[in-house]
């Protein structure tokens, strides 16, 4: 299926539509954040803390009085880069992970399997929690966390679409033709899982945007002052009631972010492969 | 049958040997002495010294692995250095309330989930479809904790129709099953009406259809059992999860579930329970899949002969 | 397909079953109220109260057990199973005269023999009694008569009365402690006003009257400790009614909730101190003049106004107000130019870099106080970079010795169980408390500050006392060990007609004369 008719696809789908546009959004915020932001994300005016939306902070000051909007605008980075790099980590362990496992079969098919379901017998979030603890508690081995959760989502993909390719006519001739295995992993195997990968990575980004937030809330997400969003917004869940701005919008933000994946992600998986079970 | 389950039980004998090694290994590798942290700060240096025999942690790892796999082939989990009470019986003042938390959301999930997905289904691309869609999907895209607390101040605080947290009568069960049911009810509504999609283009349908009978009953009869057993799957995987990663949500309405006794105890390094917990929760996860997969067998067979 | 249904439906009339079953206790109001539901951050470990040493646990033993004397609502010594006491003139001789006709609640008779079980328990290595520091001055318990006991100890002590006050010291029945054992923590057996009625862990704690109490009887039949860890909820359960008494109320809230007309917000001194602890022994921190310019940096008052909204108190001195024997030796000003002035002089005229360790969530609005520290850190010069760590973690941290200590400018808080400035200024500044065993964080030392604080402990005159420790607080204040800061208010909030609650500074409740108001 070439490009085009994804694009074709998609474009009936008026939910995907919606959430590619949220998501082309916020990469936008992310690439030129420095130019958007009205204020320094970073400066603190305690006596002014708290203050609601006005002209000059169009959505108000936190609870150290900086500004929201700022924080919000530099967060767009910090939080989609948590996306980007839990994928990375993610797909590029569980990745090969599943492709020799599917491909090869067998004892070493068994073996990483095992691994796998060792993995995944294993509560995530106190793998999380152990990761974080022991590399320290910051947002990037916040994202080493989140990406490691996340092998044996891959990993099982993987495998799966593997098992199926391996036996495909077009894979057995290049295996005939004295191909490496190397060789069809990389050009026959590979391109064949970009669809599924694709559509998992995009949920990924989202999956790992709410686990950041969710270890902030246990005390081991982003470090401060970072304006990662799940930080902002488990941060200033105390001032829900007093002012309610400064954990609203980093929700808001955060919701209609991850909505946006979730939908670009469905959206896609109908375009790309709709038979596919996630 | 049996053969196949005999050897699906000796399978997850090394899975649940690697859960052991790993957990033992992890507890340990965080840095935080347990006997300090349990200790306290005005705690004297010998009764930090006493809670290190007592966790056998003055001892080489290998003796500490020995005493724990020798006392675990008695059936016994150890006592909680921090409580005093047995591991066995922290979990099992738990487990109680994490399995009706499981049960309920589950439920939850699938009966919405399923309803939504067939209605979807029926009429693709409809305005029900996409608003089932984007409100089964904006429940997923909010952080639970924040989703859980913004409940608690709706229901409970303005309305005042439901309990805030904790346990108690059924009512208290309400908020958090919600809160849980979001992730599994936007996946089974998904699987459902793609399943559901898939199938009412096959023959048989058109079959029935032929036959006079109403639209809805052949949606409902024919194809629904297709979406069977991806829908087990999502049922079965999330038991495995909201057994033990409840936990936030756990947090939020105070509710006392394994997830939380397990967070609760690593952060203190109460190595005992976090060792039980999750060798307990593990053991669930691989009797959950297993049932699993001979509920597939099961389903699969009645799908051919109807 | 029938058969699904009909497993749909008796799959929740289960759950229905399963989820009705727990609900013995569903509160509706009834015409005469006679329980409290208390909310507390975190759950009860284990009621022995010989073994514990976290507040939540203290709060609960304290309505269970005895101790032989206590703290009265103002703050004062007074007897509780201890009728009357009497030192020798070298402080080394206690003589308590007991209370006579108490008995435990399994119908064990305390008295002189009752005394020296317990202490001689809370001396034996074998058991574990975390606060020994609160008793191990002890040599010796004598049985003089049945209601008269003796203690003898190793050296004379001052706040020997005031560490008998700890709830760490209670009285444990020595009957329940043979039948028990190692399970006595989970069945607690005590003289107090309550007792145990069911303990579901993790869940709930509820006690009941003991009828059969010495003192005055309470008027509360039930009262249900739970454990509610996050502040919004606690707030949540008092307003929805689901709890009638919170602790921890994050101080953003005080204003709000005290005009609320169904809640009575109790914000009050405790004797919990926070400070930033610098390692003497950091290239830049061990200069007096930097330690003194990053006090002259740091804007207390503006942190107490605007990060904890008021919840606490700068503090003047090392030791509390609310602590003896306390001396107002006055605070380092908020002065940035002073500040940067004596970093010139130290030589680092631009300043230089640090790193901030810090836990979160342990103490009231930690994370936003490094947050402004590091702001006003930056103001004077000085590029400070903040490291959170997780508290198991970060306790292990803190506490290395000397030659492995990695520590530069962190966060501490302290709490002491009784109102004796020795538990605050001795574990804290002297030399012979360095990690890994001690408390002086920092490394601190100065002989002087040694001999005086050595001389507080051990001289039972009190104006001795008040001069040896003044004098101490003043030169400590001087060498500028931490970064003083403040000292934290409690806040707990209950409903409108709760009376009789009492909040303690040392962070606890006393709930044994609350009454509902008609």
């Amino acid at each position: 299926m070439t490009w085009i008719a994804v694009w074709r696809q998609l474009k009936r789908n008026r939910l995907a539509l919606l959430g590619l546009v949220i998501v082309a959004f916020f990469i936008a915020v992310a690439l030129f954040a420095p130019l958007l932001a009205p204020h320094d994300p970073l400066a603190q005016s305690i006596a002014r803390a708290g203050e609601t939306p006005s002209a000059q902070h169009l959505l108000g000051r936190d609870e150290l009085g900086r500004d929201v909007l700022s924080r919000l605008i530099y967060g767009a980075r910090i939080s989609l880069t948590v996306g980007l790099i839990t994928v990375v980590i993610g797909a590029g362990i569980g990745v090969p992970l599943g492709a020799i496992s599917g491909y090869f079969g067998g004892r070493t098919d068994l073996v990483i399997q095992r691994l796998i379901d060792i993995m995944l017998a294993f509560p995530a979030m106190l793998l999380a929690i152990v990761l974080v603890s022991t590399l320290g508690v910051n947002l990037e081995n916040a994202m080493i966390a989140i990406g490691v959760v996340s092998i044996p989502v891959y990993a099982r993909l993987v495998r799966g679409t593997t098992l199926v390719l391996r036996d495909i006519e077009y894979v057995q001739a290049a295996r005939a033709i004295g191909l490496s295995n190397a060789g069809i992993i990389v050009r026959h195997i590979i391109p064949n899982l970009l669809s599924p990968l694709i559509v998992q990575s995009t949920l990924q980004i989202a999956t790992a945007i709410l686990w950041a937030a969710g270890l902030s809330f246990l005390g081991l997400g982003a470090q401060a002052p970072t304006p990662e969003w799940g930080a902002m917004l488990s941060s200033g869940r105390t001032f829900i009631r007093n002012a309610p701005h400064i954990v609203t919008f980093p929700g808001l933000t955060i919701m209609i972010t991850v909505l946006g994946l979730n939908l670009l992600g469905d959206g896609l998986r109908d375009a790309l492969d709709p038979r596919m079970k996630l | 049958m049996g053969v196949y389950i005999a050897k699906r039980l000796l399978m997850s004998i090394p899975v649940l040997l690697g859960v052991i090694i790993l957990v033992f290994l992890m507890v340990r590798m965080v840095p935080g002495d347990p006997a300090v942290v349990m200790a306290g700060e005005q705690a004297t240096a010998e009764q930090v010294d006493a809670i290190r025999a007592e966790l056998h942690l003055d001892k080489p790892l290998p003796v500490q692995f020995g005493l724990f796999m020798h006392d675990l082939a008695k059936g016994d989990l150890g006592r909680s250095p921090r409580t005093h009470a047995p591991v066995s019986e922290e979990i099992g003042a738990r487990l109680g309330n994490s399995v009706v938390l499981m049960f309920t959301s589950l439920l939850l999930a699938t009966v919405i989930g399923v309803a939504t997905g067939v209605i979807s289904a029926v009429k693709p691309y409809s305005l029900f479809d996409s608003l089932a869609m984007l409100v089964s999907l904006i429940g997923v895209s909010m952080p639970v904790f924040w989703l859980g607390l913004m409940f608690i101040l709706l229901f409970s605080v303005q309305l005042g129709l439901l309990p805030a947290a904790g346990t108690g009568t059924w009512l208290h069960l309400v908020l958090p099953t919600v809160c849980l049911a979001t992730v599994p009810l936007a996946m089974i509504s998904r699987m459902t009406r793609s399943c559901v999609l898939e199938v009412m283009g096959q023959d048989y349908i058109r079959t029935a259809r032929a036959k006079g009978l109403p639209e809805r009953v052949v949606i409902a009869v024919h194809a629904l059992k297709n979406a069977f057993i991806p829908i087990i799957t999502v049922v079965g995987l999330q038991m495995g999860n909201l057994l033990g990663g409840a936990v936030l949500t756990e947090n939020v309405f105070a509710w006392p579930g394994l997830g939380r006794l397990m967070v609760d105890s690593i952060l203190a390094r109460d190595y005992p329970v976090v060792q039980g917990t999750v060798l307990f929760i593990a053991v669930c996860f691989v009797f959950i899949n297993i049932l699993i997969d001979v509920l597939y067998v099961y389903l699969d067979a009645r799908v051919r002969f109807d | 397909m029938k058969k699904w249904i009909a497993l749909l439906v008796v799959a929740v009339m289960f759950a229905a079953l399963a989820s009705g079953c727990g609900g013995g206790s569903s509160q509706k109001p009834a015409a005469v109220k006679d329980s409290i539901v208390v909310a507390q951050g975190t759950d009860i470990e284990d009621l022995d109260p010989h073994g514990i040493a976290s507040t939540p646990s203290a709060i609960v033993t304290e309505h269970i057990f005895d101790t032989l004397v206590t703290l009265d609502k103002d703050f004062k010594i007074v007897p509780r199973l201890a009728e009357s006491w009497q030192s020798s003139p070298d402080g080394k001789e206690w003589t308590f005269k007991l209370r006579k006709g108490v008995k435990f609640t399994d119908g064990t008779v305390f008295n002189a023999q009752v005394v020296k079980f317990n202490i001689e328990r809370l001396l034996d290595p074998k058991v574990k009694v975390l606060l020994r520091g609160y008793i191990d001055q002890v040599a010796k318990v004598e049985v003089v008569d049945e209601y008269t006991v003796k203690m003898i100890l190793k050296y004379p002590h001052a706040p020997f009365l005031a560490r008998l006050s700890s709830a760490s010291n209670a009285m444990l029945s020595p009957a329940a402690v043979a039948k028990y054992g190692a399970d006595i923590g989970r069945n607690p057996v005590g003289t107090g006003p309550y007792k145990v009625k069911e303990w579901v862990r993790g869940d709930k704690l509820v006690l009941e009257r003991n009828e059969e109490y010495w003192g005055a009887k309470p008027a509360i039949k039930t009262v249900v400790f739970k454990p509610v860890p996050d502040n919004n909820t606690r707030l949540a359960m008092l307003e929805a009614g689901d709890a009638d008494i919170i602790v921890r109320v994050p101080p953003v809230e005080y204003d709000r909730l005290s005009k609320n007309a169904n809640v009575k917000v109790v914000r009050s001194n405790s004797t919990r101190e926070i400070y930033m602890v610098m390692n003497v022994n950091n290239q830049y921190l061990k200069d007096p003049r930097v330690r003194q310019a990053l006090n002259y940096a740091v804007n207390k008052e503006e942190i107490v106004n605007g990060i904890l909204k008021g919840a606490g108190k700068a503090v003047d001195s090392p030791l509390l107000q609310e602590m003896f024997p306390y001396k107002k030796v006055g605070a380092y000003e908020f002065n940035p130019t002073k500040a940067k002035q004596l970093l010139a002089e130290a030589g680092y005229p631009n300043g230089f870099k640090l790193t901030i360790h810090h836990p979160v969530g342990r103490y009231l609005e930690d994370k936003r106080l490094v947050e402004a520290i590091q702001g006003y850190l930056k103001n004077v010069g000085i590029d400070a970079e903040l490291k959170t760590m997780e508290w198991a973690a970060y306790l292990t941290f803190v506490r290395k010795p000397a030659d492995q200590a990695e520590t530069q400018l962190f966060l501490m808080g302290w709490g002491p169980w009784i109102l004796d400035g020795d538990q605050m200024l001795y574990p804290l500044f002297v030399s012979g408390e360095f990690p890994p065993g001690g408390n002086n964080y920092g490394f601190y030392k100065n002989d002087e500050v040694d001999a005086l604080l050595k001389k507080g402990t051990s001289t039972t005159v009190e104006k001795d006392r008040a001069d040896a420790y003044g004098k101490a607080q003043e030169l400590i204040m001087k060498d500028a060990p931490w970064i003083f800061l403040h000292s934290e208010m409690q806040i707990v909030a209950m409903k409108k007609n709760l009376d009789g609650v009492v909040v303690l500074p040392i962070e606890q409740l006393r709930l044994a004369g609350a009454k509902w108001a008609q």
